[in-house]
């Protein structure tokens, strides 16, 4: 199952689409799996054709209906032959003739991105916290751990939005609460971890050598206890986002024109009733990418459990 | 029996207040994370550095932290009293609390109905241990559990509501509602709360079902199902009534913990479906910046959550005893 969650993931990290902008008015909204032959103008903006052929002077273009004759001194490309491009649509284009594609692989790299960022600020507040709480133990332990409560009482989007809303939605904004908000479930476990781990030989006698306590715990107590984090950080990965979905499909996340799949639904959402596809297919994609992280997990928790139970 | 408890729910009372305490001085410190000081009315332009002065001694922000932190949480506690909304010109107090009762409707039955499904098929996954039908179930959660909430809400509409007309787009009632007579507009609240339940319910009860399956398997191993089987009991008996007591206390757990998520996914919903709760205002709040209003709503959602947790652990001490020492 490990596998499956891997191999699904591994599709989604090709960025090669560029995000370009075809045609806003005879691009707009097109069906996927539609075709349009492109054709490029010194301007640098595109015109999308349903046909072209020669004519005097220049290429005649049926675009829209009509007919219209561009003059060989506009196009960006001046010979006739290789002037006009096939361009596909796979999953059909956007509002302003965006291709969906592109767009969809792109807010990959960017989910993943913020996913991934959020996930590891969260990973390292949490051990820092759920480790010093388990090797502190006494009134710190107990302190920390209702510090912990208490923030886990709050639903995460309310905070989040909150503070998107007070600091302002940019990007590194939105990772770094995604993060802050995350590290809860971490430390607790880590603690849980820790305080297991604590009276083991190997970890005695390196205390007993002298040893400085927060050597003792990097090197000898966290790799240990990591196991069950990985579990819990690749579930998180999925949770992140999810939540980071939700965030720009309310304009407090990603902004646009840079594509997130959150706010690519966001922007099909007023015309789900005719271009259903462009809220669709994103919403599939985040389906797929927290379904593969999940499997991870799962794949992960397998191999890790029995595994711990044997003698090396 | 009785005074144990009367002590247990003092005790859970007592850890609630605290968590109370605590949540509430997180929001103030919320306040003062942004770049430079809350001045938030400062956004005029036309405002001079005097002038920010003067708002500044007038709201008591010259003062050291540690007293804005005492005055702030006696005029929270003692007075309810958390500024006035910026757009709706009424205390924000009462602006978050005319919504809760929408919210607690849409969560208060999603639950019910989270659990209700998820325990149903928790037992049924159980009961037919790897056959299809458990994988299938299994299968089906996590797919569940995978979909953003709003996109869900989006197709929900676009099916049901745009394409087949069953369902009303949104909303808490219909226009005309006040023409209709009780037992109709009891049915029209109904009919406009089904797809937001819906959608809200579909994604937990795959968690549920998932927890519940594992948990009963685990005790369902244990001896004394065995006994209980032997002495001839009812499978029906023996699941619901043995197993499930002891199955109980993971599944109170996984409640208290699946609260604060139930109420973030509302606010999403809530936007989706234009249903008039505390999610909605949060979001409206944030949009139009009306920092009282969003800080008194991400208060009250903690507060709910606590009160929902406090709830859950009496649910618990009633239905598990050992709990209430």
């Amino acid at each position: 199952m490990a596998l499956i969650g891997v191999a699904l993931l591994a599709p989604l990290l090709a960025p090669f689409p560029p995000e370009e902008q075809y045609d806003p008015v005879a691009g707009r909204y097109l069906p996927p799996l539609s075709s349009r032959t492109a054709i490029q103008l010194r301007s640098g903006a595109w015109l999308l054709a349903e046909s072209v052929g020669p004519a005097d002077g220049g290429l005649a273009i049926e675009r829209q209906g009509q007919t219209e004759i561009i003059p060989a001194a506009d196009l960006a490309n001046p010979d006739l032959e290789t002037a006009s491009v096939q361009k596909f649509f796979l999953l059909g284009t956007d509002k302003y003739g965006r291709d969906l594609w592109s767009r969809i692989v792109f807010g990959a790299r960017i989910s993943l991105t913020i996913g991934l960022l959020a996930t590891a600020i969260a990973l390292v507040l949490g051990t820092v916290v759920g480790g010093l709480a388990a090797m502190a133990g006494g009134w710190i332990d107990i302190l920390l751990m209702r510090l912990v409560d208490a923030l886990l009482m709050f639903p995460r989007l309310f905070l989040i939005l909150a503070l998107a809303a007070i600091i302002g939605p940019r990007l590194w904004v939105v990772i770094l609460v995604l993060g802050l908000t995350g590290w809860m479930s971490v430390s607790r476990l880590i603690r849980a971890e820790i305080l297991s781990l604590r009276d083991v030989d190997y970890v005695l006698a390196a205390r007993s050598l002298g040893l400085h306590p927060v050597l003792v715990f990097t090197r000898h107590m966290l790799p240990a206890a990591l196991s069950p984090v990985l579990v819990d950080m690749s579930l998180r990965v999925g949770a992140v986002i999810l939540i980071e979905a939700a965030l720009s499909f309310l304009g407090q996340g990603v902004q646009p024109p840079t594509p997130s799949w959150g706010n690519v639904i966001a922007d099909g959402a007023d015309s789900l009733g005719s271009a259903w596809w462009v809220a669709t297919f994103p919403g599939l994609a985040i389906c797929l990418t927290v379904m593969a992280f999940n499997l991870l997990a799962d794949g992960l928790r397998d191999r890790l459990d029995p595994h711990r139970f044997e003698t090396r | 029996m009785q005074a144990n408890l009367a002590g247990y729910t003092i005790k859970r009372l007592g850890a609630a207040a605290l968590l109370l305490l605590l949540v509430l001085s997180f929001t103030f410190f919320f306040i003062h994370l942004a770049p430079g000081d809350p001045t938030y009315l400062t956004q005029d332009p036309r405002l001079g550095p005097e002038d920010r002065d003067a708002l500044r001694r007038i709201y008591g922000l010259d003062r050291p932290l540690a007293t804005q932190y005492l005055a702030w949480m006696r005029a929270v506690l003692l007075e309810g009293d958390w500024g006035t909304s910026f757009v709706h010109l009424r205390p924000a107090v009462t602006v978050v609390a005319e919504r809760v009762p929408a919210t607690l409707l849409l969560t208060g039955v999603a639950l019910s109905l989270q659990f209700g499904l998820g325990l149903i098929l928790g037992v049924v996954a159980a009961r037919r241990r790897d056959s299809p039908t458990d994988h299938l179930l299994r299968l089906g959660s996590l797919v569940l559990y995978s979909l953003p909430i709003f996109w869900m809400g989006l197709m929900a509409l676009t099916l049901f509501s745009h394409r087949w007309s069953l369902f009303p787009a949104g909303h808490m009632a219909s226009v005309d509602a006040a023409t209709m007579s009780p037992g109709a507009r009891l049915l029209d609240l109904l009919h406009h709360l089904t797809l937001p339940v819906l959608v809200l319910v579909l994604g937990g009860a795959g968690v549920v079902a998932r927890f519940t399956r594992n948990s009963l398997l685990e005790v369902l191993g244990q001896d004394y199902i065995r006994t209980a089987r032997a002495k001839g009991l009812s499978e029906v008996r023996v699941i619901w009534i043995h197993a499930m007591k002891n199955a109980a206390t993971p599944l109170v757990q996984l409640l208290g913990l699946s609260l604060p998520f139930l109420l973030s996914s509302s606010l999403v919903v809530e936007v989706v479906f234009s249903w008039p709760g505390l999610g909605r205002l949060t979001y409206d709040s944030i949009l139009a910046r009306d920092y009282p209003v969003i800080l008194a709503a991400t208060a009250l959602a903690g507060v709910l959550v606590i009160a929902g947790n406090f709830l859950a652990d009496m649910v618990h001490a009633a239905i598990d005893p050992r709990v209430r020492q």
